[in-house]
């Protein structure tokens, strides 16, 4: 189908062509331009007159910042006159023209579109970042861009002013824009907080931006900590807190800021806790130890801030306990464990019984925890015959053995 | 005037009232059915365009042939997709009804036997499975289609009539369009044989009986019949390659490279019983009873053609039990192929001859034997049986959904299509986790694309098609393997512009987490969103691999077109055949059916005697299987029915090995139960259990069971150690002590800084508003070094969040050579923290696993282990890298509650606990472990994921080897080419933190005299399972 539409118009191409070649006839009008205004506003309306020596019929090359266009008329009366277009017409800055008629061109000129005040102006504004860290390192830029009605950027040197507002200072600042911008650098407090930055142009004002300051980085603090006993009991929780952080301005140092605590206990084991900062406060906890210790607690932000280290003890809640063996030995009871005010520890106090036979070679680790204060194991004929052993008891940091016999 | 046949009237009644209403139960719930459903889609909205975006990055459709899905398409204009399915599988249902008993009739001449061939097929199991099982709708339409033309090519062999050949190609022409298998193979099984039944049959008309067919006569009629053989033969190649040519321009274009994907139908059917029950009894199902008949009278003279391609069939059929089909097929087609086809085959072909049993056996001679030789009630009884054989297996394949579901609970997608088409979040893949073969109907009513995919044949990505895994969506029942392939996609979602996860199994949520993906919300289907920070939308314009117009153009065009000339030019003789309109010539076949009289008495004897070995085997068979799973007869059968119990999360019944002595209550266990969570417990499956006797004696023993579990994140190898007791006969286990730990509160506070985002503030389709893009947090790269450990490459390191706001961090890294070639480039996955709070750091790890390496894509090694991936071997040795860090603010799993306490160093091993101070209970806690030297600079990253959770106001113990860091090489260990955001990372260091102390971070360190290193830090990180 396709290949006999493509015949038939080739064959109706070739059958147009004709051999008569075109004499170019040279055109001898003349112009001359009626206009004498060089300067409009943007959005007015205009048009280029120009008379003629004879009936033509010439056109207008017309470029701008929009771009080329050709422009036709009508002649009449000895005269042509071109209405430049909307958009053309809406675009302010120079513009270019140039009369061609016959393929020739007869005339040029330039002509300048001002901004148009008229009708009110328009502002952008762009703010960044949002959020700025306090101190004199950080800035945020605000950009502005006036333009009039027809989206125009107003001349150079218009005045705009920016308006910041921080907790109880205001400030206005009358910028000139330049380059079609006007921007300034808004730089931060030393105070954190919220800053509000706005824009004024004409009799146009700008929204609300938001730059949120947070506080610089935190220096040093110190920490303390809470407890409700002494006692290495194993259970009960201690508390290590932080006074407020803050930062070198006084700022309070900025939501869930992570702080390290780093317990190092009497074997020189680093223990860890940490916590995230509620209005500036850290907290972390930990159990008691099961047994007596020492501990030396030192809390970081790490890279920024430290605190002092601070000491803090738990005397043995534990001081001693009885072993009872029965059937043959082969029932170990161990307690009952008795605390600080001789009452039974909480359950799930650890206890654990190694099994060595005679060479001193570990047999088996049983481990259970104190139920109402005390712990069993059962030492079963199927695993462990006849024969001596030595059992080896371990709570509360206490450790107490015993060579039996196992029958 | 010829009488319409009763029976297949009533086997097309019964069919259609008995397949046609339960497709609707079954059909959805199939393996393949909403495959097609979704390629039905494609062509519903895009007729001639091959691409289809929405799988797999792209792929083509033309990946296989389309008649089935296209007519689904044009039917889906109608009522909907799910519409055109069920009519197609309708039709399906009467072409193989009517199929079965013209190809009845063709074998044996006798309309009453093609009657009870139609009858039998309605009811076969294989039939059954297929259906509404597999729901391979293509497959049988082909098969039927296939039938139907057989008796026309042998009718054209036989009298040369020109109609024959244009009714058996236009027939041949429908079946190549609906699968491709069906035609190729069928060519060889059934139609081989046919042209040798029809030369034979030729020969038997020069002699009186089949009995005088000697070789020498069946060679003249051969070269009789030569000519219209071949020109059937070549016609039918023909049409085998137009018809479907894109088909065949795409496989050879994209050949199928990828590794086999395991199918059952390989296994051995002995060792996998569940294989062997679906690809091998399922199907036969009470023809393998009547075996010997069916080979006695495949072996006749007429039928040995099919007898041998019957033989083969059967052969083939077995899978991976013998080796003789691997040999038979080479190694290539045995992987592709999946052998279950044969097993159909070889029943569909076996159906006019059991037809022809049922025939004599209910009103023929073998009755009269029966009932010479055992009387009538042994003959109603055996009757009885052999029909309750039918209707049980048939009930028993149709309820194996019902009981075993193949797929998850039907999920409703409505809310999960609603969230792709709000707030623009198709501009990125998506990828659905454990929804079984709904990922298709999913995918068909969305335009988002994932990168997943349910025809893998198509695959195209070397991450998917290297691996021997079906789809990302279902990976963990692929287990290692499939969780490594998983976790790259997780990994480095930014290379798939992939940016949520539909989760519908909880299994994957900790790898989830520990890939730096984020919860966003639950839909009110259940269905949990994942989503992924920081990666970008896909571009506008996507590469497409386009064909030629010519060949769109075919694919939409031919396949329709060949039911139409199909159908008109068979309608004729199908309304002359349907209303008895006109006296049809009857079939030249007629004239070979034969007087079944004087059943061999001899067969009757094997028969039975095959019956009863099969019995016995059967009988042997769930013996096994009862001794096998008697729970408590020995130890080891205790300690694995507890473990399965166990994994099977039956814990009643892991209750009921328990020594009832121990005073421990059922109450009392489920209560310890339902305290328990971690890894181990709540997102694992058991690999592998091994039990060693460490003490036994009669009544008593003590085990080590070790035991190899699954779970998304690594394989865990623990050892439990078990007492087990003796009483009255059975076997029990000691229960183990539950730690009676008791918390210091009933009621305590937290208070806590927590952070909300408002995505959008203003409520608008346009982009989001600049005022609401909040700025990237910025990071600090404090440490990266390039070393190779163990023989494989890792830039390890250690960042800081400096900003204000909590941020979740994606790290990049890339390795390049001296010649600033690049290597590999891989995401930091489960080695690092993902969400930092302000000045929170973390030390990270970045491997390169397989996929990493940009010169060995397509020579990745078959198996695939993601804890001890292979790193390549190159010539280009890296030798610098670059790091890319990006921080983007983060708003969830800020959990920083866990202390570490109760540190205690041994000879070769740290123990110590975790305690949970806050008010969430951690699921999965993780230790992450840097290593320095006696300078403190940084060695070596490494992480540990403990088995159990840690409860509120708990403890949970640990312990922990440090690694052996003496041959650890340091390669490169400079912060030049870092970035964050995209700003080099100095210039961060140089603005936000001028006076950094590095001795915080020095003094922080734990010192260790280690193999090779002097300080080590540990750092936490924690899993939470269910945010309260």
């Amino acid at each position: 189908m396709h290949i006999l539409h493509i015949c038939i118009m080739l064959s109706l191409l070739f059958s147009g062509c004709s051999k008569k070649t075109e004499v170019k006839k040279a055109s001898n009008v003349n112009f001359e331009l009626l206009t004498s205004e060089e300067n409009f506003t943007a959005g007015e309306p205009f048009s280029l007159k120009f008379s003629a020596s004879e009936k033509s019929s010439p056109v207008l090359v017309f470029r701008n910042a929009v771009g080329t266009t050709i422009l036709e008329t009508s002649y009449s009366d000895g005269a042509v006159q071109f209405d430049v277009p909307k958009n053309f017409y809406e675009k302010s800055g120079i513009c270019y023209w140039s009369l061609v008629s016959d393929a020739e061109e007869k005339m040029k000129g330039t002509l300048n579109i001002h901004v148009n005040n008229k009708n009110g102006t328009f502002l952008e504004s762009y703010l960044g970042p949002r959020s700025l860290t306090a101190g004199p390192e950080d800035y945020a830029m605000f950009v502005m861009l006036a333009t009039d009605f027809y989206d125009n950027p107003l001349n150079d040197s218009t005045s705009i002013t920016s308006k910041v507002q921080f907790q109880k200072n205001q400030s206005e600042e009358i910028l000139r824009s330049k380059n079609l911008i006007a921007w300034t650098r808004v730089r931060a407090p030393e105070k954190s907080g919220r800053m509000l930055i706005s824009a004024a142009c004409n009799e146009t004002d700008s929204k609300e931006f938001t730059t949120i300051i947070y506080p610089a980085n935190p220096i040093d603090f110190t920490i303390s900590y809470d407890r409700n006993h002494e006692y290495a009991d194993g259970n009960q929780v201690i508390k290590f807190k932080t006074d407020i952080i803050r930062d070198t301005y006084g700022n309070i140092a900025s939501e869930g800021t992570l702080v390290y605590f780093i317990i190092t206990d009497n074997q020189g084991a680093r223990l860890k806790a940490q916590g995230t900062t509620l209005n500036g406060k850290a907290e972390a906890r930990l159990l008691h130890p099961e047994h007596q210790a020492s501990w030396s607690v030192e809390a970081f932000v790490t890279g920024a801030a430290r605190s002092k280290p601070i000491k803090v003890a738990f005397i043995a809640s534990v001081t001693d306990y009885e072993v009872t063996f029965l059937d043959d030995n082969r029932t170990v009871s161990v307690g009952p464990l008795k605390s600080f005010m001789n009452q039974l520890v909480p359950d799930g106090m650890p206890i654990s019984l190694s099994v060595k036979d005679v060479n001193g070679d570990v047999l088996d680790v049983l481990r259970t925890s104190s139920m109402q204060g005390e712990g069993k194991f059962e030492l079963s004929p199927d695993f462990f015959p006849t024969g001596s052993y030595e059992l080896k008891i371990k709570t509360a940091g206490i450790t107490k053995t015993k060579s039996v016999e196992l029958k | 005037m010829q009488r319409t046949n009763v029976l297949l009237i009533l086997a097309l009644v019964i069919g259609i009232a008995f397949h046609g209403s339960s497709i609707f139960f079954t059909l959805e719930t199939t393996y393949d059915a909403l495959i097609h459903l979704f390629f039905a889609d494609h062509y519903a909205n895009s007729w001639f365009e091959p691409w289809d975006y929405r799988w797999y990055t792209g792929f083509t459709v033309q990946a296989y042939p389309p008649l089935v899905h296209q007519s689904i398409g044009i039917l889906s204009h109608i009522g909907g997709l799910k519409f055109g399915m069920f009519s197609v599988a309708m039709i399906g249902i009467v072409l193989f009804i009517t199929g079965a008993y013209r190809f009845g009739l063709l074998m044996t001449g006798d309309r009453k036997i093609a009657g009870y061939t139609a009858i039998l097929a309605v009811f076969s199991s294989t039939f059954v499975e297929t259906l509404h099982i597999f729901g391979q709708l293509p497959s049988i339409i082909g098969l039927s289609v296939l039938l139907h033309s057989l008796p026309e090519i042998y009718l054209w062999v036989k009298t040369g009539k020109i109609r024959y050949i244009v009714t058996s190609l236009s027939l041949i022409a429908v079946t190549v369009t609906s699968h491709h298998v069906t035609p190729i193979f069928g060519m060889i099984f059934f139609i081989f044989p046919l042209l040798g039944m029809a030369v034979m049959d030729s020969a038997r008309d020069q002699v009186n009986s089949f009995k005088e067919v000697r070789f020498g006569v069946f060679f003249k009629q051969f070269k009789k019949c030569f000519w219209r053989i071949v020109i059937f033969g070549f016609s039918s190649l023909f049409l085998i390659v137009t018809c479907i040519l894109p088909y065949w321009i795409n496989s050879k274009k994209n050949p199928i490279t990828q590794v086999p994907i395991p199918h059952g139908s390989r296994d051995n059917f002995l060792e996998v019983t569940s294989s062997g029950l679906v690809f091998f009894v399922i199907p036969w199902g009470i023809l393998t009873f009547v075996l010997p008949f069916l080979f006695y009278r495949f072996y006749s003279r007429r039928y040995i053609f099919f007898g041998l391609s019957f033989s083969m069939l059967t052969l083939l059929g077995t899978g991976g039990t013998t080796p003789l089909p691997l040999i038979l097929l080479g190694e290539t087609a045995f992987n592709i192929l999946t052998l279950d086809r044969f097993t159909l085959w070889a029943t569909i072909m076996a159906l006019p001859l059991f037809g022809e049993f049922a025939y004599r056996m209910v009103e023929g001679d073998l009755k009269d034997r029966i009932q010479e030789n055992w009387g009538r009630v042994y003959h109603r009884i055996l009757g009885g049986v052999i029909v309750g054989g039918i209707l049980f297996m048939v009930i028993f394949t149709m309820s194996l959904g019902y009981f075993r579901p193949s797929q998850p609970q039907k999920i409703k997608m409505q809310p999960i299509i609603n969230f792709l088409s709000q707030d623009s979040h198709d501009h990125w893949r998506y990828l659905p986790l454990g929804f079984g073969d709904q990922m298709a109907w999913l995918s068909a009513q969305t335009k988002a694309m994932t990168v997943d995919g349910n025809y893998h044949s198509a695959r195209r990505l070397p991450e998917l098609t290297t691996r021997a895994i079906e789809r990302l969506e279902n990976s963990k029942f692929r287990g290692v393997e499939g969780i490594g392939s998983l976790q790259q996609f997780l990994t480095v979602p930014e290379k798939y512009n992939l940016k949520y996860i539909f989760s519908n199994d909880k299994f994957y949520d900790p790898i989830l987490y520990f890939c730096g993906w984020q919860r966003l919300q639950q839909l009110e289907n259940g269905i949990m969103v994942w989503e992924k920070l920081n990666v970008p939308p896909f571009p506008t314009i996507m590469p497409k691999e386009d064909v030629h117009v010519a060949l769109k153009v075919m694919w939409g065009i031919i396949p329709i077109l060949t039911v139409l000339i199909a159908f008109i030019i068979n309608i004729q003789w199908i309304w002359i055949r349907a209303l008895k309109a006109k006296k049809l010539p009857q079939g030249e076949f007629m004239k070979y059916a034969i007087e079944h009289k004087n059943f061999p008495k001899k067969l009757v004897v094997i028969n039975h005697i095959w019956a009863f070995i099969i019995l016995i085997v059967l009988g042997y068979g769930i013996y096994l299987f009862y001794i096998k799973n008697v729970d408590q007869i020995a130890p080891t059968n205790v300690v694995q029915a507890y473990y399965d119990a166990i994994d099977f999360k039956e814990f009643n019944k892991a209750h009921s090995f328990l020594n009832p002595d121990s005073g421990k209550t059922i109450a009392q266990y489920m209560l310890e139960v339902s305290v328990t969570d971690g890894i181990l417990s709540s997102y694992a499956k058991l690999d592998s259990l091994g039990i060693e006797f460490l003490q036994e004696n009669d009544t008593s023993a003590r085990v080590k069971a070790a035991t190899r579990w699954i779970t998304p994140l690594e394989s865990i190898n623990k050892d439990f150690y078990h007492s087990l007791i003796k009483k009255k006969g059975k076997w029990y286990i000691e229960p183990s002590m539950i730690d009676n730990d008791l918390p210091p509160d009933q009621l305590f506070t937290s208070n806590n800084t927590t952070f909300f985002n408002h995505g959008r503030r203003k409520i608008t389709t346009q982009q989001t508003h600049h005022e609401d893009v909040l700025k990237q947090p910025v990071l600090e790269v404090l440490k990266a070094k390039l070393v190779q450990y163990n023989g494989s490459y890792s830039i390890i390191g250690e960042l800081q969040n400096v900003d204000h706001v909590p941020a979740d961090v994606v790290i990049k890294g890339t390795l390049y050579n001296d010649l600033n070639k690049e290597l590999a480039t891989y995401n930091a996955k489960d080695v690092a923290k993902h969400k930092l709070m302000p000045k929170e750091t973390t030390t990270f790890r970045i491997d390169f696993e397989g996929i990493a390496w940009s010169s060995t894509k397509d020579t990745l090694p078959p198996t695939f282990d993601p804890d001890q991936f292979t790193p390549m071997t190159f010539e280009e040795q890296p030798t610098k890298f670059n790091l890319q860090c990006a921080g983007n603010v983060a708003n969830t799993d800020l959990y920083k509650q866990v202390s570490l306490q109760e540190l205690v160093f041994e000879d070769d091993k740290i123990s110590g606990s975790l305690f949970n101070s806050g008010i969430q209970e951690v699921t999965i806690p993780q230790l992450l472990i840097s290593y320095y030297d006696e300078s403190k600079n940084l060695l070596w990253v490494e992480h540990e994921f403990l088995t159990d959770g840690v409860r509120i106001q708990r403890k949970r113990y640990f312990e922990y080897e440090p690694a052996c860091l003496t041959d650890i090489k340091i390669i490169n260990s400079s912060l030049k080419n870092c970035f964050v955001n995209g700003s080099p990372n100095s210039e961060i260091s140089d603005k936000l933190f001028p006076n950094r102390d590095k001795s915080h971070a020095e003094d922080q360190l734990q010192p260790y005299s280690g193999n090779g290193f002097d300080y080590l830090k540990f750092e936490l990180n924690s899993y939470i399972g269910n945010p309260k």
